[in-house]
């Protein structure tokens, strides 16, 4: 303890002397440099994107979309939100903290009383915001236009469910142990909708869509938005649709018609 | 220096506890290794050395580069790799003793794989025909094997 | 012993703390306890699954956010004193740097802490590391955050080694500049979110660099007045009405920038419906906001510095200092859970101007109930950087023996004056 009593004193630093008015000039010399040392990586990555999408055309022969016709989907119908449960292991139980990868939304104008249902799901954006956010590039759009969460980097920070504008994104709050071989899910990580990924690389479209055809409402149409004789760009060709918030420019997959 | 003592007389006890613990739970058991039917996609040597090389890069191929004609996948290893009960259930692979847990805890390496991926396969009530098509189905090319010197040779 | 330094000429003295003292003891202990509590909690979430907080697919980011948040942004205030008086020249300052730069480093580390534990993840944190994804801001922030404790080490170490000294200038320079980018890449965190109609704004990066003076400035005064009081260590006038008048114009420039978020937010009807719940309909959030905000962070804090007070009275001073930092912290814990809890109460606009409902909660105004692990681990962060000061000023020099009048100095010129508020009593207690 007797070490304790020699004080250890030491100089006052040093520094602070010139004139402020000289130090000011320095002072903001320095902050431009620092600004623009800071800002030129983000600038160059942003500008290399304008360049790259903004030349117009298709860069990639193969962009997987939806087309769900809000005319025809029927209220009350949950045919496709069971099918994507089944077919990837989620909880029937809308809980809380439970993922619902697909969800039916009404919605109901107060003014004129027009209503419409419809089912909505990760809209698989061109320039999806949880992809621009996530740190670790967990994160992905494949280059057929699929956004999915490549969990063996995902941190769990939920920063992807913070940037969704359509809340598609969830997060694992407990133990998962019945998952599906074709659908890996785990806790701690972010989750949405993967376009039933390996039965579009079998050929097969999306569950919720075969199911909606089953249930004989044929309110989806799932198919390759580059390719202009698919029966989805043909349709979107032909009748009036929009995507959902189009106003912040993400870019979705998914089409509307009649909302 | 009444504190330092206290640490070192706190870390002595520490190292004490620790080995008497060690000495109560005994050596970890020996890996049990059950044969798959069928073949694998590597000799046992090259398998035991590289598969978490091999699932690694083949993650990235499946996930991110939407490369799924590989041989090398998780699901084929569990499909082969589960055991199942007498009643015919299927056992998680990482459930203890079983194929993934018995090897990873003899060499204490925590396995994460099925935090979120499937432990058993899909076909859960199917019998022996099920599993041994997903075999089939999932076998090692001639030439692959031919190319890499491994297994003992022709395909059933 | 306690050399001469500085222009001036006058004398500052750096010693350590005794540290023998029960109080010193306790106080190590319960944030040491806390600290442990907060990892076993994380444990425990990492165990069960983050069902276990009131976070949830409504509430992404709660308690353990906001307390990070705040950490955060104080870390990068509290280095102001060091900036003021090493980039700014300003010697009345120079005495206080070293806690100033300790208490960046340990805020920050608290901050930190709780937003690490809080991961759902945190084994894959190296993926940031190895595949960093520079359009996000959090990737970013893992460069700024880990430079900001290196370069204010660096500061550290720059002020308490005497042949480094001379160089203390330009890492302070380096310093300053570095902690108001970190603000910045903080409160764009908020910022980018277009998708949130209360985040939607640019207005959040500067509003986070005028918080963070005044949250920083606030917890250093706090920190320095309690801990001279317990240590018996003298504090001048001068010094106090110096911090008293910078405090005042920080919180005033803070009300500044929060009536221009509100009221562009407001005069863009866009954005109505989330001002309208955030001032007036949200149930708690209005509450927090003219009462903590305004009123606890704001109003009374600018009364009570601004009231005309004797200049000589060291007491009544400090005891002023400590109730508006004491209202400024409190009110700016409001802000921060305002900002973070109540952007996201307000539903997603999906679709504007409809009514929308679903089995996924579209639609409806989302409660928070904070669950007792998410507290205890945003405590912990509080905990860890409470312990980080404790331990340092016991091992290091940072504080200095006597801010009375005659030692600090403004501009080279020395006080003739100097009020005797204590003895120059040896430290500990």
């Amino acid at each position: 303890m007797s070490d304790r009593s020699q004080t250890t004193g030491s100089l006052d630093e040093e520094g602070g002397g010139q004139e402020p008015d000289a130090l000011r000039r320095k002072l903001l010399k320095l902050a431009g440099a620092a600004v623009a040392l800071t800002l030129a990586p983000g600038v160059t990555v942003l500008a290399r994107d304008l360049v790259v999408k903004g030349s117009g055309g298709h860069k990639t022969p193969v962009r997987y979309g939806l087309l769900i016709d809000a005319n025809a989907c029927k209220s009350g119908c949950e045919s496709c939100v069971r099918a994507c449960q089944d077919y990837n292991g989620l909880s029937h139980d809308p809980g809380p903290d439970n993922a619902q990868w697909i969800r039916k939304v009404t919605i109901v104008n107060p003014k004129t009383g027009f209503s419409r249902s419809f089912p909505v799901m990760c809209q698989h954006c061109e320039n999806a915001a949880c992809v621009d956010v996530c740190p670790t590039g967990a994160s992905f759009r494949r280059p057929d236009g699929i956004v999915l969460v490549d969990k063996h980097r995902c941190i769990g920070c939920r920063y992807c469910l913070m940037a969704c504008p359509y809340k598609a994104r969830s997060f694992v709050a407990r133990n998962v142990s019945d998952q599906k071989p074709w659908a890996p899910r785990g806790k701690g990580t972010a989750e949405g909708c993967t376009m039933c990924v390996e039965r579009v690389e079998a050929g097969k479209p999306p569950a919720c869509v075969a199911a909606c055809n089953r249930a004989g409402h044929k309110a989806m149409v799932f198919g390759n938005l580059h390719d202009p004789k698919s029966a989805i760009a043909l349709r979107l060709s032909e009748v009036a649709t929009t995507t959902i918030r189009a106003d912040l420019g993400l870019g979705p997959s998914v089409h509307y018609r009649g909302i | 220096m009444r504190i330092r003592a206290g640490l070192w007389a706190v870390l002595a006890v520490a190292v004490a506890l620790s080995g008497v613990w060690a000495a109560h739970r005994g050596r970890v058991a020996l890996p049990v290794v059950a044969r798959a039917p069928g073949h694998c996609v590597l000799n046992t040597a090259q398998m035991r050395r590289t598969h978490m090389m091999l699932l690694r890069t083949v993650r990235e191929d499946i996930v991110r580069r939407d490369a799924r004609d590989t041989r090398f996948r998780l699901t084929h290893c569990v499909a082969c790799h589960v055991q199942r009960t007498a009643s015919g259930r299927f056992i998680p692979v990482n459930a203890p003793g079983q194929f993934c847990a018995s090897c990873h805890a003899y060499v204490g390496v925590r396995l994460d794989c099925f935090d979120c991926h499937a432990a058993v396969p899909h076909h859960a009530g199917a019998g022996q025909a099920a599993g041994s098509a997903l075999v089939a189905a999932f076998r090692m090319p001639r030439a692959l094997r031919a190319s890499k010197g491994a297994g003992p040779g022709g395909g059933p | 012993m306690g050399e001469s330094g500085g222009r001036s000429g006058t004398k500052v003295a750096y010693r350590e703390i005794e540290g023998q003292s029960a109080g010193y003891w306790v106080a190590v202990i319960a944030c040491g306890l806390l600290a442990a509590a907060g990892v076993v909690t994380a444990l425990y979430m990492r165990a069960e699954g983050h069902h276990v907080t009131g976070m949830n697919n409504q509430i992404v980011w709660g308690l353990p956010h906001v307390l990070a948040v705040f950490l955060i942004v104080a870390a990068s205030g509290a280095l102001n004193v060091a900036s003021i008086a090493s980039v700014f020249g300003r010697p009345l300052y120079k005495p206080l740097a070293r806690l100033s730069g300790l208490l960046a480093v340990a805020l920050l580390i608290g901050g930190l802490w709780n937003l690490v534990l809080d991961l759902g993840r945190p084994g894959h944190l190296l993926a940031a590391v190895l595949y960093p994804n520079f359009r996000s801001i959090f990737a970013w922030n893992i460069y700024l955050y880990t430079g900001f404790l290196v370069i204010v080490g660096f500061y550290l170490w720059f002020m308490m080694e005497r042949r480094l000294n001379p160089h203390t200038h330009a890492v302070g320079v380096l310093a300053f500049l570095w902690r108001l980018v970190l603000t910045t890449g903080t409160g764009s965190i908020f910022g980018f979110l277009a998708a949130r109609s209360a985040y939607d704004s640019a207005v959040l990066a500067p509003l986070f660099i005028l918080t963070s003076f005044a949250f920083g400035l606030a917890i250093f005064a706090l920190v320095l007045l309690g801990g001279f009081k317990v240590l018996g260590r003298p504090v001048g006038a001068r010094l106090l009405a110096r911090l008293k008048s910078l405090l005042a114009v920080f919180v005033a420039a803070v009300l500044y920038f929060v009536a221009v978020y509100h009221l562009t937010n407001l005069y863009m009807a866009g954005h109505r419906g989330v001002e309208s719940f955030t001032l007036v309909t949200g149930g708690i959030f209005p509450v927090l906001f003219w009462g903590g905000q305004i009123f606890i962070g704001g109003v009374v804090p600018l009364v009570l510095l601004l009231r005309p007070a004797p200049r000589a009275d060291v007491g009544a001073l400090a005891r002023t200092l400590t109730a508006a930092s004491a209202a400024v912290v409190a009110g700016g814990l409001a802000q921060i859970y305002v900002i973070i809890i109540g952007g996201q109460s307000y539903p997603l606009q999906m679709f504007p101007g409809l009514i929308v409902k679903s089995s996924f909660y579209d639609g409806v105004v989302h409660n928070y109930v904070p669950h007792w692990p998410e507290t205890v681990l945003a405590l912990s962060g509080i905990a860890i950087a409470a312990l980080i000061v404790l331990v340092a000023v016991r091992l290091l020099p940072f504080l200095p023996e006597s801010l009375e009048d005659h030692v600090v100095s403004v501009h080279g010129e020395r006080t003739a004056t100097a009020e005797t508020a204590g003895g120059q009593s040896v430290a500990g207690t």
